[in-house]
């Protein structure tokens, strides 16, 4: 189980993150949702000490780490590779082919043989669709094709927690499926997944827990059910209804 | 006698060209010290190091606003004071003719080509995308592995052009040692013009010597630059692994 606690973050007196606390059960897949400007991704990068907060541990089953304060790179490092991390611009390795963007870390940071390195690369590769891309620049692939080799450079960390920052938002709409059946199939096979997301379709269908998050509180946070067919707070509600989720009718993707 | 010699040019030509190696040697040595010294003040701008920075605006705007030939003389004739003064003050005892000429040239011409670089250094590592840097650390790189790794190929391919351009200017700017009593391909013909007062055919040798070398070294640069270049087309190995 992975606990985060009273994490806090603020940007100068801009306060972005307060006191959040949840919980993440192994093989969860946990879907933040809530409006543009929330903190769902200073949230995640915050995690991933991209960002530094002010407050906040995070425990991995009875490891746990601050993330306020890891004074020593060798903590630091320990924490950032538990977690991997999808971004929504993909952010591949533009001098790396989509086979070297996922073995790069598993070289370099994991300290796999070169062979056994590209084995598991291939093997993600292939999982997300890629596998006859291997020796493609990300500038030859479409977005959907980058976000995808993205997702394949994650899961070849083995990550205990696999996070995604909206992955699907910075691509033309009908790239959109091809990335989020990827992501379904990975929720599927058992990994831990922290998801920021405005697809609320594609949350509701796969997401087994979900945190409204609303200006760096959580107002609200339950079973995909629970929110999107019960939501308890007026705000959650509005939020719902705003992104034409409330009528309860079914969407199909 | 002849107007023109051209076999005076020719003997000429290949007595300097015995100096090239000391050229080259001067060039690559002050372009090092430049790369180093150009990195730091980059580093310096970029992290807006309080006092620090202040200092390189005024060490860039010196670089800029005086001549290189001055600069020389500047170092050739002050270190020596400079030593002098140290050694009265603080009661040591270094000597000035330990010193390797070359070694006035180098700092001259390293320390001026490092106030261009920095700029260039500055440029091509605020150019890279701060995504790749950012998806390097979340893969668990340390801060020196993304440096090494990510930042530094990426800012090296917007960096080469103009670092090669500006070593190649260095090599011409070598031609100035002679001012640190240096000798290197300028100076040798200087000495042979001065024993046969074939000033013109020594010039004109050791001008192909500068010229063939700036050559040489474009296209060195040219291969590099298509070496470092993403290929426009994907890789052929694409092809084998689908058939
Ligand atoms: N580096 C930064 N410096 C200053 N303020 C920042 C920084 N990053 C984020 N913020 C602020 O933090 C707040 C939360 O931003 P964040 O990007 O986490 O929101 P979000 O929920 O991910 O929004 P979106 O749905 O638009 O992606 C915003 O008000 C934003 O302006
Ligand atoms: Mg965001």
């Amino acid at each position: 189980m992975i606990k985060i606690e009273g994490l806090s973050k603020s940007f100068k007196d801009n306060v972005v993150l307060e006191d959040v606390s949840f919980e993440i059960e192994k093989g969860d897949v946990v879907a933040l949702i809530g409006p543009s400007g929330t903190g769902k991704s200073t949230l995640l990068r915050c995690i991933n000490q991209l960002e530094r907060p002010e407050k906040g541990t995070i425990t991995f089953d009875d490891v746990e780490f601050s993330l306020s304060s890891l004074k020593k790179t060798k903590d630091r490092l320990n924490l950032v590779r538990r977690t991997a991390m999808v971004f929504q611009q993909f952010n591949l390795f533009s001098r790396k082919t989509a086979l070297e963007n996922v073995t790069e870390a598993l070289i370099h940071v994991k300290k796999i043989e070169k062979k056994e390195a590209e084995k598991i690369a291939r093997e993600k590769l292939d999982k997300v669709g890629m596998g006859d891309r291997l020796y493609h620049y990300p500038k030859h692939l479409s977005g959907g094709q980058q976000q995808r080799v993205a997702i394949a450079r994650a899961l070849a960390l083995n990550p205990e927690l696999l996070m995604m920052d909206e992955p699907t938002s910075a691509l033309d709409p009908e790239l959109v499926y091809e990335v989020l059946d990827t992501i379904r199939l990975i929720a599927k096979e058992g990994n831990t997944l922290l998801l920021a997301s405005h697809e609320m379709d594609f949350v509701k269908k796969v997401a087994t827990k979900v945190i409204f998050l609303e200006k760096g509180h959580i107002v609200e946070m339950g079973t995909a059910e629970q929110i999107f067919e019960a939501p308890q707070n007026y705000r959650t509600k509005e939020f719902l209804a705003k992104n034409n989720m409330l009528v309860g009718a079914e969407y199909s993707i | 006698m002849n107007i023109f010699d051209l076999h005076t040019v020719r003997i000429d030509f290949w007595e300097c060209l015995n100096y090239l190696p000391v050229t080259i040697k001067l060039a690559i040595e002050a372009e090092l010290l430049s790369l180093l010294v150009g990195l730091i003040i980059a580093v310096i701008q970029m992290k807006k190091v309080k006092v620090l920075n202040k200092l390189c605006v005024v060490y860039n705007s010196f670089m800029r606003g005086t001549p290189i030939l001055i600069q020389l003389y500047v170092t050739y004739y002050g270190i020596p004071i400079a030593l002098k003064y140290i050694n009265y003050y603080y009661g040591t005892n270094y000597e000035i003719n330990g010193i390797d000429k070359v070694f006035f040239a180098i700092l001259a011409l390293g320390l001026n080509t490092a106030s261009f670089n920095s700029v260039t250094i500055r440029a091509s590592l605020e150019s890279v995308d701060r995504g790749q840097i950012e998806a390097a650390k979340s893969v668990g790189m340390t801060d020196l592995q993304a440096l090494f790794r990510i930042t530094i190929p990426e800012a090296l391919e917007v960096a080469i052009p103009t670092l090669g351009n500006s070593f190649i200017g260095l090599i011409k700017g070598t031609s100035l040692a002679f001012t640190c009593a240096v000798v290197e391909v300028t100076a040798q013909a200087k000495i042979i013009a001065g024993r046969n007062y074939r000033y013109f055919e020594s010039y004109v040798a050791i001008s192909i010597i500068y010229w063939a070398t700036t050559l040489i070294l474009e296209l060195i640069l040219f291969l590099i630059k298509k070496k470092i270049h993403i290929p426009d087309v994907v890789s052929g190995k694409e092809k084998r692994v689908a058939a």
